[in-house]
């Protein structure tokens, strides 16, 4: 069965989907055939062909109808009871016509002829409704045409059938055949919308009440529309004139009716083979390799350069040539259009739900008209113009030309719709683009805008307030300054806070008195340090009321006075708010020195970086961080060296790293220089790659440039998506190291597969084959972030995004818009890569890896040992190094022993974990280390038999177990692990009190915790339970105390890891965020 | 047409962002689209997964179900705020019924500014847990 699938390049989990479409598209074919022949038949047998075009216009006339019909319901229903009633509809009216055709009357048999034509569209209508919401887009440009190719063999075979049949029959029985076909045809449907139903979703009806009645299509003709509308019209005339024109010159060139039937037997019988092989085998094929647009240009290319073939053969003067110049058109044409009517379905997609309204148009209204107007044209040509093929050839060339150039321009509209069907982003970088907004700079200078602006000041709600007072000055308009002392009574004291800051900007000493007033009465505490603030900047009358108020009680008052008085520039408030700062800078209080830094930054003056110094160099933490704050406001370069000096401490590098990042470039050098006197603590070397990063200036692009070839993994992640995050575009002199980067990847992912695979045989190995699943994530994502180096940034992000959803459709859409950036010769090395979700599937699509389940001589652990490093992060290795420890044989021990001098205490702990493990196992092990080895090795190994070494690996594995950390990979716990403290209390010991603050998360290892109420139990946990999760990250006291009932063993978190764990990324920050809701508030 | 600098304070406006001071939050609003959606389109479809977190600024929205009229919002009425925070499908569906422009934050981008600056992810954190805890 695998076999056939990859012959008809089926995927395999496609292929029970793909069997059930052939098979309604069989069903739909001889339910066509069955009505064809009968009705052709019965009307030939009581007519001639002279009635024909009285059918023709009566069936174009009724399709319109039903198709403008079918268009209306179309906006009440949803799709799938569309198709059902459809079917339901075809099945009754062929019993209807079998009946009427058992009277004894002549115009039945004009009916059930007519009725052909109307089913043709009918069901065209049901197939494509269904088929091309099931398939998606991607799956939709491979299978389309093979899906179809059951309707060609059922024509053909129900061909066959009915000629034998109607030898038995009378060809009115073959229409309850056809109602059989639409009957079981309708049942499967059923059957469908069952098994898809997530596929064959529901959208939103819009209520009657609710629409306008001006605009009820639910057709938008934007460009895109229009086009398809011209194309698949264009492809209508095209046909009807080809055929046209093929008669003609069959006439000519056929001397008797024997020759006509030989030629057209011929032509049939070529044109069905060669068109089932391409549907089956070819079309999805090349499309799939070369995209969408061979099959928009394949049928206009074909018949534009057969009609030139035409025109050429009357020119030399040889018939024979012009005549298979049409020939060959007809045939190509014959061949071509099935598939290109079928690939071309997904040209409907990124219509998304207008793509059913507006197939319905194409297919109902807009090809039935095409067909009228084509064939009046004709009979306008042939009656009056008495053209023939030699004319006709001129008016294909012109047609396909047109044709063409359509083609091109639906190509390039089809490549820019698709971004639109994802989900937008705004990229980071570009905080500036607004893109769905009108733009509202141009209306500044109107005076008519500006006084309704004048009027919003007087508006109730705080935030347009501030919009006019921000539009007014901005627009330098005089009447704002006049304006402002009567806000300072609105209630709202956001909007008092801005008033307050344009009076300052302003020195808008007539305000004096009246902020004197409103000192008084005023009641929030940030307005009022920044009135005193004012208050001392605007005067000098304020200047002594601020040193007056340098003694005041409160806090907030005090600020003001001390930040108004520096920033007043006047000496006297500088020596006496000096004065007030300096006691509080020498203070041994915490908060006074924190006071100190707050007031510093807030005064925002750049000569006054020696007390920030001073502050920086502090040992209280919390103080360190407020003077963090105070640099990053001041920027004086003269203190970059200072802030860097603070990385040692891992709490504090997101801190020194926003700091730096506020120095822009300034802070390149030092960053450089940190890096190399740091380049063995990885998190630190991770901090600075990350600044790096958001500095964006061209010296940090270079400096991460020549940290690519980083020989350590989770510093080269680091680095690739930094360079993402500075906006790095690749010049040509880039392209060498990109391609060598993309090569990486490529390799590296192709020898994890590998890995995976051989895992498979070994036992005991989910966790390393866990941790490798999740490294081929990170593959991914460093091939999107190098991809869009290169290619358009913001599409290739706004691809990763909807890529790395769990949302399938969007998924496609991204893939597919991947497929219109990416040129082919790197799209093809790619998509094997991230085409498929599944490991397994990969496999399959990546040449030169073994088969699944084969046996490989490669053992994944020792190469993990091997070449880990540079291939891997380091969670995988550990486990790598983990894993090893459990083998008997002295198999890893060299490689063991090795990873024991690791520079990173996580592998060196690991390794001598798992060292000690096979001591146990092996007893003649211990003799030949103590041969071998150095005697610090001999040491140590002592050391961490008696004391215990941090184990990393399983310690994370505990963590996870925990319903909080469960949805996290382990490679992300793994960075909290040195973070977690492992507690144990005897039994009887207090955790917390009731009324006590302890911002801590327990979770409980062995052992059990009453949580009581005074003397009541209200819970009593056990191992895998956690606790103080509630009040943990909602500064609170406990309403329970917890007591220990039976000593217990406990991971205690306090609230910074969990801020840590949110701040590794925004994926991570999402499952934990819901994993908290989950277990702290239940469901919402 | 919403300019930048209102958008802090039209987030403001809504509990989510209540506590936020306005420093944070004009830090939240550069992540902030400003969206909008002419008459009688529909925003969004009952079943679909719901990621963003509408602040409506002008305009008026219908929401329903079926052929049930659940609810009309207007100027800074706020709705997704589940949608944001856990991702699930919507429930109703929206419809706008004159033109409409929304302030937008995608949940993607909130947890990216969570990641980025702790003080956010403790505000938000804060403003959830001590909104929905019983």
């Amino acid at each position: 069965m695998n076999k056939v699938a990859n012959l008809f390049n089926v995927r395999e989990e496609e292929f029970g989907m793909v069997m059930r479409l052939f098979f309604y598209s069989v069903l739909i074919g001889f339910g066509r055939i069955f009505s064809l022949i009968s009705g052709q038949s019965l009307f030939l047998e009581n007519y001639g062909a002279a009635e024909l075009p009285y059918v023709y216009i009566a069936a174009g006339i009724a399709t319109i109808c039903i198709g403008t019909f079918y268009f209306r319901l179309g906006k009440l229903t949803q799709p799938v009871t569309m198709v059902k009633g459809n079917l339901l509809f075809m099945t009754l009216v062929c019993f209807i016509l079998y009946a009427i055709l058992q009277l004894d009357a002549k115009w039945p048999s004009m009916v059930a002829f007519g009725w052909f034509f109307l089913l043709f569209q009918l069901q065209s209508l049901a197939f494509w409704n269904l088929a091309s919401l099931m398939l998606d887009i991607r799956q939709g440009k491979r299978l389309f045409a093979l899906i179809t190719s059951g309707e060609v063999f059922a024509l053909a075979l129900g061909g066959l059938a009915s000629t034998a049949l109607s030898s038995m029959w009378h060809p009115s029985n073959l229409f309850l055949l056809a109602m059989i076909c639409h009957g079981i045809a309708f049942i499967e449907v059923i059957f469908l919308a069952r098994i898809y139903s997530d596929k064959l979703r529901t959208v939103a009806i819009v209520p009657e009440a609710l629409r306008k009645k001006e605009n009820t299509t639910g057709l938008k003709l934007n460009s895109y529309t229009i086009l398809l509308i011209l194309y698949f019209a264009i492809s209508e005339f095209i046909l009807i004139f080809l055929d046209n024109a093929f008669n003609d010159g069959l006439k000519r060139y056929a001397t008797d009716t024997v020759e006509i039937v030989k030629i057209l037997g011929n032509f049939s019988a070529i044109a069905a083979l060669i068109g089932l092989f391409t549907r089956s085998f070819l079309a999805g094929w090349v499309i799939h390799r070369y995209g969408l647009i061979v099959a928009l240009v394949a049928l206009p290319m074909f018949i534009l350069v057969n009609s030139a073939m035409t025109v050429g053969g009357a020119l030399a003067g040889s018939f024979l040539v012009m005549f298979y110049g049409i020939y060959f058109a007809r045939l190509s044409d014959k061949v071509l259009r099935g598939v290109q009517y079928s690939s071309l379905r997904t040209l409907y997609k990124p219509l998304l739900e207008r793509a059913s309204s507006t197939q319905t148009f194409v297919d109902g209204i807009a090809i039935p008209s095409t067909f009228i107007m084509a064939g009046c044209i004709l009979l306008v040509l042939y009656n009056y113009l008495h053209v023939g093929l030699y004319e006709l050839a001129y008016v294909l060339i012109f047609l396909c030309s047109i044709w063409l150039l359509i083609a091109v321009r639906t190509q390039i509209s089809y490549a820019r719709l698709l971004p639109k069907t994802l989900i937008h982003r705004k990229v980071d970088n570009e905080i500036n683009m607004r893109m769905d907004m009108e733009d509202v700079g141009e209306a500044m200078d109107d005076e008519e805008m500006r006084s309704l602006i004048r009027k919003e000041l007087l508006s109730d709600k705080a935030f347009r307030v501030i919009h006019a007072l921000d539009y007014l000055e901005q627009a330098g308009d005089e009447v704002l300054k006049r304006s402002l002392l009567p806000l300072l009574s609105t209630s709202d004291p956001n909007v008092r806070l801005q008033v307050l800051e344009r009076i300052e900007r302003f020195r808008y000493e007539s305000a004096y008195d009246a902020l004197e007033v409103m000192l008084k009465r005023e009641k929030d505490e940030r307005t009022k340090t920044m009135l005193l603030r004012v208050l001392c900047v605007i005067s000098s009358k304020g200047l002594k009321k601020g040193i007056d108020m340098l003694e005041a009680e409160e806090e907030s008052v005090q600020k003001g006075a001390m930040v108004g008085l520096l920033r007043s520039g006047k000496l006297e408030g500088i020596v006496y708010a000096g004065a007030a700062l300096m006691t509080r800078l020498g203070s041994p209080i915490v908060n006074d020195r924190i006071f100190a830094a707050q007031v510093l930054e807030e005064a925002n003056i750049g000569g006054f970086y020696h007390p920030v110094r001073k502050l920086l160099a502090d040992p209280d933490f919390e103080v360190k961080e407020a003077a963090l704050k105070a640099t990053a406001t001041i920027k004086n370069p003269i203190l970059i060296n200072d802030v860097a000096q603070n990385l040692v401490h891992p709490s504090l590098h997101g801190m020194v790293a926003t700091t730096l990042l506020a120095f822009g470039d300034q802070a390149m050098d030092t960053i450089r220089r940190t890096f190399e006197k740091h380049d063995t603590n990885i998190s630190i070397l991770k901090a600075l790659i990350r600044t790096a990063g958001l500095i964006r200036s061209e010296r940090s692009i270079r400096f991460l440039k020549e940290q690519l070839d980083y020989p350590h993994m989770n510093i080269r992640q680091e680095t690739i998506l930094s360079l993402k995050a500075a906006g790095f575009r690749c010049d040509k002199s880039d392209i060498p190291m990109w391609e060598k980067q993309i090569d990486r990847e490529m390799e590296n992912m192709r020898w994890i597969l590998m890995l995976i695979n051989s895992l498979s045989h070994i036992q005991n190995s989910e966790k390393i084959k866990t941790s490798l699943v999740y490294e081929i994530q990170v593959h991914r994502q460093r091939i999107f972030a190098l991809l869009s180096f290169r290619f358009n940034r913001k599409k290739v992000n706004q691809a990763w995004y909807n890529y790395s959803l769990k949302h399938e459709e969007k998924r496609i859409y991204a893939l597919e818009m991947l497929e219109t950036i990416v040129p082919r010769e790197y799209r093809l090395k790619i998509m094997p890569f991230i085409e498929s979700d599944r490991w397994s599937q990969m496999l399959k699509r990546i040449k030169g890896i073994p088969e699944v389940n084969q046996i490989t001589p490669i053992d994944p652990v020792n190469e993990l040992l091997k070449a880990g490093h540079e291939k891997v992060t380091l969670w995988t290795r550990c486990c790598a190094i983990e894993y090893a420890g459990n083998y008997p044989a002295n198999k890893y021990t060299k490689a063991l022993v090795k990873y024991t001098v690791s520079l990173s205490t996580e592998i060196s702990c690991t390794a001598y974990l798992a060292i000690l493990k096979l001591l146990h196992t092996d007893p003649f092990l211990y003799q030949k280390i103590m041969d071998t080895q150095m005697p610090e090795f001999i040491e140590k190994i002592e050391y961490f038999k008696e004391h215990g070494a941090l184990d990393y690996v399983t310690n994370t594995s505990l963590l996870k177990s925990f319903d909080l950390f469960s949805p996290l990979a382990e490679s992300n716990l793994a960075g909290i692990v040195h973070m977690v403290e492992v507690v144990n209390y005897l039994k009887g010991t207090i955790v917390y009190q009731k009324g006590e603050v302890d911002q801590s998360i327990y979770l409980i290892l062995k052992g059990k915790i009453r949580i009581m109420d005074e003397d009541m139990i209200k819970v009593e946990l056990s191992a895998g339970d956690m606790f103080g999760e509630s009040t943990c990250l909602v500064k609170e006291p406990h309403k329970s105390s917890a007591v220990v009932y039976v000593d217990v063993k406990m991971f205690r978190l306090r609230q910074n890891v969990l801020y840590h764990l949110i701040s590794i990324n925004s994926d991570v920050a999402r499952k934990l965020f819901n994993s908290i809701l989950d277990n702290v508030v239940g469901p919402i | 047409m919403i300019s930048e600098n209102e958008i802090p304070f039209i987030l403001k406006s809504a509990p989510l962002f209540e506590k936020f001071p306005v420093n944070v939050l004009s830090m939240v609003a550069g992540f902030c689209d400003i969206v909008y959606y002419e008459e009688q389109s529909v925003i969004f479809s009952e079943g679909d997964i719901g990621s963003n977190y509408y602040i409506v600024h002008s305009g008026q929205i219908q929401l329903f179900r079926k052929d049930k009229m659940i609810e009309v919002k207007s100027e800074l009425d706020w709705f997704g705020e589940f949608a944001l925070l856990r991702n699930k499908r919507w429930d109703v569906s929206a419809f706008a019924l004159s033109d409409v422009h929304m302030v937008q934050l995608s949940q993607d981008v909130l947890f990216e500014l969570m990641s980025e600056n702790q003080d956010i992810a403790r505000l938000i954190m804060e403003s959830v847990l001590s909104r929905y805890r019983t």
